[in-house]
């Protein structure tokens, strides 16, 4: 509801858009660090991304700072500053954003084999500036969980699958992750085809398409169907109508189910309107804000019918 | 209420985030829906018996009847008096129905004489024999000769009040006001109560308002007795309310008496056109908005022994833009509305009233269909529609042995829905529904003591849904059981003094609690000078609330979602003092100043980080102060009329800051001004009548600046890849040239927009003709263009950084023509 009250607020103020006020020049912001944390179950390294609020074009980052995380136990982990590119999906040059400066601040920590972030487990987070700021935050990790329906054979980590998805509508049933606050669904697909763009329909070479539970008791969703649900403003109306039937099967396709803590669905959700922005609810306290959050993944990779050898069904 | 996060069984527990119980919570210890059904058959039964005259009738007479006009409209605060040579003259003041009478009459012969300013005083005889129980109606005449400027019928409203009642605080805008005042598009009344002193407005573009410092919802806003629960078009633009079928509006800013519940901050009640033309009239305008149609008749006498005959209308309005423009384009947005109203005189001097409304609003783009051609995005197809229902019935009815009753029994609805027509996932659905029944009765124990007491029972529903993408992101419903009973006396002590002692007392019962609320009332009012011009008062009283709107005020138009209290759902209530001085003087002038302070416990905001498993934390249950001052100086006779109305205000709120659970070194709570906290605004309206017809009003407003969030700063926005674990840019929010941003702000409602201000005007001419008249009018809003700011945009991704935004209303002329024959 909250969104077609804003669905509303937008489209009265786009009527309103000769009601623009003078732009006048500020002086610069506050300069705020910003954390962002979230600790991925069964992954092999684990980042700690740093940075500035902005100055201009410019990202600032937070060199030289004392990042730790440690268990309720007392053991620590602590995170080493390595390239910004360990921390960041592809590389600032290919983003559809012009003119950025990347200067943040990346921190990993390689997990021991077998990894040591379980679900369950409760993590705090301490981050340590050289100039003394000190900046703090908590998470528990979800419970751990499995997905049914399909059935599917994880890798040794317990958190992927390569199995062939149908290309019709399907419903995914997992079980419940204790204290997961939602469930975070991915689709990515690539290698769509050419029959719709024959139709002239737009179709991006890679499509990523979001879905959400919420509620650690929501466990099952139609898939391809419920997926896309925030991009359905974004992509071709066509596009996403034709993936209400499925995905086709000559696509490649990686569906990930995440369960997701409290803080970083606090931090997805938004928090408060305001018209300058999206306003994130912070789980980090102290000299900063940010997140600091975890989820417990498990991703099913289904590749097209040029995929050779082609693995089973799922 | 029952919230259901998914389809998962969760159990019921209170929320942690609820600091605050207001006192009597949970004292009934009766958590049944049985206990629902008990109350409401208790309180049913309690106005059955109310309704009942006394048993024993006294050998003594009595003479009621009502005040009329020549037309046989009520002529409210008529003096009546009653005489026979032998005792001493009594005086009565007919109600706003009219009614008059006096009861303990020794037999004999009588002459009641019936005066009013603007008519001619008449006087009848008539003679009264043991236990009879005379019936009789006074006609009066204008005065056109000694009163040209005919009185305001708001005027002789509010002085009805200042010289009957102790402690509210009422204020009335009329028909003929109300046509004058510059509305968007066309006359509006909601906008026009803005205008009123201890209102105010936060956003040109919403006709809510806000009443000495207490949330939108806090306001129970009526037609002709029954509630609407959201009186809007399109989000909060333009009312529900067509003008042409409003006789005035009366809003009751505080102080208010036992027989008032179920808000706690203001009372407005929209009364419709009830008088009786002579054939049949219609009346008609158009503007920019929309056009409406009127017509009105009386009801013959032909109902025999039932009733004396009445009125009736049947009006309707409807937005055009989307039919003009359909053979060149679509426009996907059209507004309705069908209201109507019989009323029927009883032959007992009754009177029975049955008002309806239906107003819907239609947002469609289900016929934006997919393009062919485009290789752009199509629009994404929805239909969003939403609207009030409102049917009620009252009679009011003189009884025997000097009772009055009056009894409502009615039905409100708000719904609203929205589906996007190729994904049928998606379920945005509200509704609240409310059957009501009120039975009052009064009686006039003499001169100096008045008795009033009631009984009311409503049943409420509510169901609120948000389903999208498979998952329920939000989806709550409940019913809850309000009965009511209050008494109240109105005692003169002394000529010079009006006290009102009285006490309610509210039952509420939901699915999974109960709760009451006793609720003492205290006003009294002391006349000064030689004419009881003059008057001190001071009024104190808790007032109860079991609904709630998640309206969230921030955003500058939106739709009510109305929740019900329960166990999770905390129930609002408000103990309020306020004090102050009146005066009248000849010339129709009157003024007040009245200091008020409230508090309140109960105040809710959504929590926008609630824990999804835990059903009970949806809202947070804060607390609320609000103190202030307002004075209002007004003429209501002559060609120049209007007022000046200046209002001081400080509001605070605090709520629980549940981002700080689990830091013990955190400020627990968060306190703020509600962007509602507008600490001086100033209205000055006027309405100046030429000898040749031409009305011109003008309204001059002034207010400091509202609170806001000030972001500092902003930062780069990621997201986790769900797939890759890593950060990756995150395109929510407004993208500013491509960057995705987040918002670090400052503390909540610290900074202040700059000040407000903005003058419309609305010139008007009647042509009279031989078939009936018409009204072109003109009206410019923001005469000067004052650019008042309704958003900053806050860009610190540039350099240097700039700050731009949203002003409100530019200067908007309009036109317009109303038609009547």
């Amino acid at each position: 509801l909250r969104g077609s009250e804003a669905l509303l607020a937008a489209a009265l103020l786009t009527a309103a858009s000769g009601c623009r006020l003078a732009e006048v020049a500020l002086p610069p912001g506050d300069d705020v660090l910003v954390v962002e944390a979230v600790l991925r179950a069964g992954a092999r390294r684990q980042h700690v991304l740093l940075h500035r609020s902005v100055e201009g074009r410019l990202i600032r980052g937070e060199p030289g700072a004392r990042v730790t995380v440690s268990m309720i136990d007392g053991t620590e982990m602590e995170f080493d500053q390595v390239d910004v590119l360990e921390c960041i999906v592809g590389h600032p040059d290919d983003w559809d954003v012009e003119d950025i400066e990347l200067d943040a601040s990346c921190y990993s920590h390689d997990m021991e084999p077998g990894g040591s972030i379980h679900p369950g487990q409760t993590f705090e987070l301490r981050v340590e500036t050289h100039d003394g700021i000190l900046a703090r935050g908590r998470t528990t990790v979800p419970g751990a969980f499995a997905i049914t329906v399909p059935e599917v054979t994880l890798d040794s980590f317990g958190s992927s699958a390569t199995c062939i998805l149908p290309d019709t509508a399907l419903e995914i049933v997992w079980t419940r992750s204790k204290d997961a606050w939602s469930y975070l669904a991915s689709l990515r697909i690539t290698n769509w085809g050419d029959e719709l763009r024959e139709q002239g329909v737009e179709v991006p070479a890679v499509i990523e398409l979001t879905g959400v539970s919420v509620s650690d008791a929501d466990t099952t969703l139609l898939f391809p169907t419920n997926l896309g649900l925030f991009q359905r403003a974004e992509y071709d109306q066509r596009l996403l109508l034709a993936l209400q039937n499925g995905v086709p099967e000559e696509a490649d396709a990686t569906f990930s189910l995440l369960a997701v803590d409290r803080n970083y669905t606090n931090a997805i959700r938004g928090g408060r309107f305001n018209p300058s922005g999206n306003v994130r609810s912070s789980s980090v306290v102290g000299g900063a804000i940010g997140v600091f959050g975890s989820v417990v993944p498990i991703i099913i990779r289904s590749p097209g019918d040029s995929a050779d050898p082609r693995p089973s069904p799922c | 209420m029952r919230y259901q996060k998914t389809p998962g069984e969760l159990a019921l527990r209170p929320a942690a985030g609820i600091r605050s119980r207001p006192p009597f919570a949970d004292a009934v210890g009766v958590s049944s829906p049985r206990a629902a059904h008990a109350t409401v058959l208790v309180v049913l039964a309690a106005v059955a018996i109310s309704a009942i005259p006394g048993a024993a009738q006294e050998r003594s007479g009595s003479i009621a009847g009502r005040v009329l006009d020549t037309a046989r409209q009520p002529i409210g605060a008529a003096a009546v008096t009653l005489s026979n040579g032998q005792v001493e003259p009594r005086t009565s003041l007919a109600d706003t129905l009219g009614n008059y009478r006096f009861g303990r009459l020794t037999p004999g012969t009588y002459t009641l004489r019936a005066q009013r300013l603007g008519f001619v005083a008449a006087e009848v005889r008539a003679t009264v024999t043991g236990g009879e129980s005379r019936t009789l109606d006074i006609v009066l005449t204008p005065d056109t000769l000694a009163l040209p400027e005919v009185v305001a019928a708001g005027r002789s409203a509010e002085r009805v009040r200042f010289e009957e009642e102790a402690g509210v605080t009422a204020r009335i805008i009329d028909a003929s006001m109300l046509k004058t005042l510059p509305g968007l598009g066309e006359a509006d009344v909601l906008r026009a109560v803005e205008l009123l002193p201890g209102v105010i407005s936060t956003s040109d573009f919403s006709s809510a308002f806000n009443v000495r410092g207490g949330s939108a919802d806090q306001n129970l806003i009526l037609l002709d007795g029954f509630p609407v629960f959201n009186p809007f078009h399109l989000g909060g633009v333009f009312s529900v309310f067509n003008s042409d079928a409003v006789d005035r509006a009366e809003l009751l800013a505080g102080g208010f008496g036992a027989e008032f519940g179920g808000r706690v901050s203001s009372v407005l009640n929209i009364e419709s056109r009830d008088e009786r033309p002579e054939g049949m009239e219609v009346t008609g305008g158009i503007s920019l908005i929309a056009s409406r149609i009127l017509l009105r008749g009386s009801v013959p006498d032909v109902l025999g022994r039932a009733a004396s005959g009445g009125s009736w209308f049947i009006s309707a309005r409807r937005s055009y833009l989307d039919q003009i423009l359909r053979p060149i384009a679509e426009f996907p947005y059209h507004l309705s509305d069908l209201q109507g109203r019989v009323s029927l005189e009883t032959r007992g001097g009754g009177r029975i009233g049955i008002t309806a409304y239906l107003g819907d609003d239609v947002l469609d783009l289900s016929n934006f269909g997919l393009s062919n051609q485009g290789t752009a995005t199509d629009i994404l197809r929805l239909r969003w529609n939403w609207g009030n229902r409102v049917i009620g019935a009252s009679w009011d009815q003189p009884l025997p042995d000097a009772w009055q009753l009056s009894t409502r029994v009615g039905y409100t609805a708000f719904s609203e829905h929205l589906r996007f027509i190729d994904f049928g996932d998606v379920r945005f659905d509200n509704r609240i529904e409310q059957v009501l029944l009120r039975s009052d009765v009064r009686r006039e124990f003499s001169d100096r003591l008045q008795l009033q007491m009631g009984l009311g029972a409503d049943l409420t529903g509510h169901t609120n849904l948000a389903e999208a993408g498979g998952t329920s992101f939000f989806d709550s419903d409940g019913k809850g059981a309000l009965g009511s009973a209050y008494a109240a006396f109105r005692w003169r002590p002394a000529s010079r003094w009006i006290v009102e002692p009285g006490l309610r007392i509210d039952l509420w019962t939901s699915s999974d609690t109960t709760r009451a609320v006793l609720s003492p009332r205290f006003a009294a009012k002391r006349f000064f000078g030689a004419e009881e011009n003059i008057a001190l008062k001071l009024a104190v009283g808790r007032y109860s609330q079991f609904v709630h709107s998640l309206r969230d005020e921030e955003l500058p138009v939106s739709n009510d979602t109305w929740v019900l209290a329960d166990r999770s759902v905390p129930h609002l209530v408000s103990d309020q003092v306020q004090a102050g001085i009146e005066a009248f003087w000849p010339g129709g002038w009157s003024a007040s100043l009245e200091v008020y302070g409230r508090r309140f416990d109960g105040v809710t905001e959504f929590n926008l980080v609630e824990d999804p498993n835990d059903a009970a934390d949806d809202l947070l249950a804060g607390e609320a102060t609000s103190f202030g001052l307002d004075i209002l100086v007004r003429r209501s006779e002559g060609s120049l009329t209007g007022w000046a109305a200046l209002s001081l205000l400080r509001a605070d709120q605090t709520f629980p800051e549940p981002l700080a659970e689990g830091w013990d070194d955190l400020p627990q709570t968060v306190s703020y001004p509600p962007v509602y906290d507008r600490r001086v605004n100033l209205d000055l309206v006027g309405r100046y009548r030429t000898r040749s017809g031409v009305e011109i009003g003008a309204r001059w407003n002034f207010g400091t600046g509202l609170p806001y969030s000030r972001p500092l700063a902003q930062y780069f926005s990621w997201r986790h890849h769900p797939l890759f674990g890593r950060s990756d840019p995150l395109y929510l929010g407004p993208e500013r040239d491509g960057m995705p941003v987040a918002v670090v702000l400052g503390p909540r409602n610290r900074e202040r927009y700059p000040p407000y201000h903005r003058l419309d005007l609305t010139v008007r001419k009647t042509f009279e003709r031989s078939w009936g008249s018409f009204v072109p009018y003109l009206q410019v809003l923001n005469v000067y263009n004052r650019r008042n700011v309704l958003f900053y945009f806050y860009d610190y991704n540039r350099a240097p950084p700039t700050r731009s935004g949203f002003s409100m209303f530019p200067i908007l002329p309009a036109a317009g023509i109303e038609v009547a024959f």
